[in-house]
C-alpha cells in the first residue's frame, strides 16, 4: 500500500432528503473518510443507513447537505466518466447488443471506434459469443459481469459498486468475486464495495468501514490485510476468522 | 368459441325467419353484400378517402403529439403547462365537438381530420409522455456518468427505452382514428365508409349496413396487424 494523498476524500458530508409529509430523513449525519489510490474499501452497515447515498455523492449524481467531496484534490460537482458506477440494479441497456453496451462509454468520449479493446472487455468477461445478442438473452451473473465492463472500459480512476452481487446466486456470486478480484488486480483502481455480505467485504477488501443508522454515520472500519491475491480458499483461514469476528462484533446488526 | 356460437345463432335466427331482415339480414346476404363492396367504385368512392383522412389526420396528430409528450417529460416547466390542458380534454367527449367542427370545418375532409384530431392528439400528449418518463433512473444516471449531454441522454437513453411502448400506444390510438374518423362521417359528408353505411341505412339496405360495419372492423383490425408486424420487426430486444 503506497501512502499518497488520498484520492477520494468526504469532508464532513451530510445528506438531507425531504421524505412523505415534507419529514426531513438524514440519511447520513456527519461522516469523514478517505480513500487512497489503489485502495478497495467495503462499506457494510444495516438497510438504510445510507451506503448508497453515500456512492451517489461520491459519484456526483447528488450533492451533500453539507461538507465537502474532494476527488483527486478537486470538489466533485457532478458526474463524470472518471469515478465510474455499477448499480445494484442491471442497469442494461436492453435495445443494445452485448457489444453495443459494453462500448456505449466509448461512443461518448471519442468517436473512433476501438475495436480491439472492446473485443478484450468481451474476452474477459466471457461474453464473446454472446456479444451480437440483446441483454435479454442473458442471466443475471453475465448482465453483472458486462456492466463491469461498461463501467471499466472507459479506464475510470475509482469504481464505485453498490451490491453488485446482491442479486446472484451463491455459486455465481462466487464467480463474479473472482472477477472483480481478477479486474481489479489488472487495473490496480481504486474500488469501493457497498454488500450486504460481510465475508464477501472481508475477502475482497483493504479496509471496511462499517456504518450505522438514524443517521448514517461511521461505527468503525478494520484493515484487511489478508495475502494477495485473494482467493476463496482464505475464507477457511483463522485470519479470516479473525477480521470477520471483528467485524460482526462491532456491526450493530 | 363465443364468435362461433354467435355466428350460429345468428344463421338459427335468419334460417328459422325469427326476425325480419330488415333488421337482421341473414349471414348469406351479409357476405353477398361484403364481397359486392370490394368493387372498383366502392374502393374509390369511399375507401380511399376514409383511408387518407385517416392517415392524414393520424400522423399530424403524431407529429403534434410527440414532441409535446416528449417535452412535457423532460422539462417541468412545459408539463405544467401542457399536462393540466391535456387531462382536462380527456373528459370531453369528442362527439360532442362533432357539431362544432362542422361548424367551423364544413362536412369535407377538414372537418374529419379535425375531429380526429381533436380525438387522438390531447390523450397521445400524455401517452408519450408517460412513455418517456418511465426510464429507469439508472439507465439515465449510468448516461450521466459517462458525461452524456441531457439532449444526448434523450436521443441516445430515452428515447430507445421508449420506443416500444410508444409504437404500442400509436397502435392503440390508431384504432381510436379509425372511430373518430367513422363517427365523423356518420354525421355528415358526401363520401366514406361511414358515409355509406348511413347511406345503406337510409335506403334501408341493412346487409350493407353490416357488410359496411364488418369492414370498418376489418380494416381496424388489419391496422392493428400491421403495427405489431413492423413493431416485432423494429424491436427485437423486447
Ligand atoms: N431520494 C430519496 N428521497 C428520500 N429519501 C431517501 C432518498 N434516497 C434515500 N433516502 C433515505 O435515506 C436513507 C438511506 O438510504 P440509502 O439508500 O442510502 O440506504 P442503503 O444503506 O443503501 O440501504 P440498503 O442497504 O437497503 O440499500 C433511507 O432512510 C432512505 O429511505
Ligand atoms: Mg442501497
Amino acid at each position: 500500500m503506497t501512502m499518497e494523498l488520498p484520492l477520494l476524500e468526504f469532508k464532513n458530508i451530510s445528506k438531507e432528503f425531504v421524505g412523505s409529509g415534507n419529514r426531513q430523513i438524514v440519511a447520513i449525519g456527519d461522516i469523514s473518510l478517505s480513500i487512497r489510490q489503489g485502495e478497495f474499501v467495503s462499506i457494510v452497515g444495516p438497510s438504510g443507513c445510507g451506503k448508497t447515498t453515500l456512492l451517489r455523492l461520491a459519484a456526483g449524481l447528488d450533492t451533500p447537505s453539507s461538507g465537502r467531496i474532494l476527488f483527486d484534490g478537486e470538489p466533485v460537482i457532478g458526474p463524470s466518466p472518471e469515478r465510474g458506477l455499477v448499480f445494484q440494479a442491471y442497469a442494461a441497456f436492453p435495445w443494445l447488443t452485448v457489444r453495443e453496451n459494453i462500448a456505449f462509454g466509448l461512443t461518448v468520449a471519442n468517436s473512433v471506434r476501438n475495436d480491439e479493446l472492446i473485443n478484450l472487455w468481451l474476452q474477459k468477461t466471457g461474453l464473446t459469443e454472446f456479444a451480437n445478442h440483446y441483454p435479454k438473452a442473458l442471466s443475471g451473473g453475465m448482465r453483472q459481469r458486462m456492466a463491469l465492463a461498461r463501467t471499466m472500459i472507459v479506464a475510470p480512476k475509482i469504481v464505485f459498486l453498490d451490491e453488485p452481487m446482491g442479486a446472484l446466486d451463491q455459486r455465481t456470486r462466487e464467480k463474479m468475486q473472482l472477477f472483480l478480484l481478477q479486474v481489479v488486480w489488472e487495473t490496480n483502481i481504486t474500488a469501493v464495495l457497498v454488500t450486504h455480505d460481510i465475508r464477501e467485504a472481508v475477502l475482497l477488501s483493504d479496509r471496511i468501514i462499517m456504518l450505522g443508522a438514524r443517521p448514517g454515520r461511521i461505527v468503525g472500519e478494520i484493515e484487511s490485510n489478508l495475502a494477495k491475491p485473494r482467493s476463496h480458499h482464505q475464507l477457511a483461514t483463522p485470519e479470516f476468522e479473525s477480521i470477520y469476528n471483528q467485524v460482526i462484533s462491532i456491526l450493530p446488526e | 368459441m363465443t364468435a362461433i356460437v354467435l355466428l350460429f345463432v345468428w344463421v338459427l335466427i335468419s334460417f328459422l325467419g325469427l326476425v325480419d331482415p330488415i333488421f337482421l339480414p341473414s349471414p348469406y346476404e351479409t357476405l353477398k353484400s361484403f364481397f359486392r363492396l370490394l368493387s372498383l367504385q366502392f374502393i374509390q368512392e369511399n375507401l380511399v378517402p376514409s383511408t387518407i383522412r385517416v392517415l392524414f389526420a393520424f400522423l399530424l396528430s403524431v407529429v403534434i403529439a410527440f414532441p409535446l409528450g416528449l417535452l412535457s417529460s423532460q422539462n417541468a416547466f412545459i408539463r405544467k403547462m401542457i399536462l393540466p390542458i391535456c387531462s382536462f380534454t380527456r373528459y370531453l367527449p369528442v362527439a360532442a365537438f362533432v357539431p362544432l367542427c362542422i361548424l367551423w370545418f364544413g362536412i369535407d375532409d377538414a372537418q374529419k381530420v379535425a375531429v380526429i384530431m381533436l380525438g387522438v392528439t390531447f390523450p397521445l400528449v400524455l401517452l408519450i409522455g408517460a412513455d418517456t418518463a418511465s426510464v429507469p433512473a439508472e439507465l439515465i444516471e449510468t448516461g450521466r456518468t459517462f458525461g452524456l449531454t441531457k439532449a444526448q441522454i434523450v436521443r441516445r437513453i430515452v428515447l430507445p427505452w421508449a420506443m416500444p411502448t410508444i409504437w404500442e400506444d400509436l397502435r392503440i390510438s390508431a384504432g381510436w382514428a379509425w372511430s373518430y374518423l367513422i363517427l365523423a362521417e356518420l354525421v355528415a359528408g358526401n363520401s366514406g365508409i361511414g358515409y355509406f353505411v348511413v347511406q345503406s341505412q337510409r335506403y334501408l339496405e341493412t346487409a350493407n349496413v353490416f357488410a359496411g360495419i364488418l369492414f370498418i372492423g376489418l380494416l381496424g383490425l388489419f391496422t392493428d396487424l400491421v403495427f405489431r408486424v413492423i413493431g416485432s420487426r423494429l424491436f427485437r430486444w423486447v
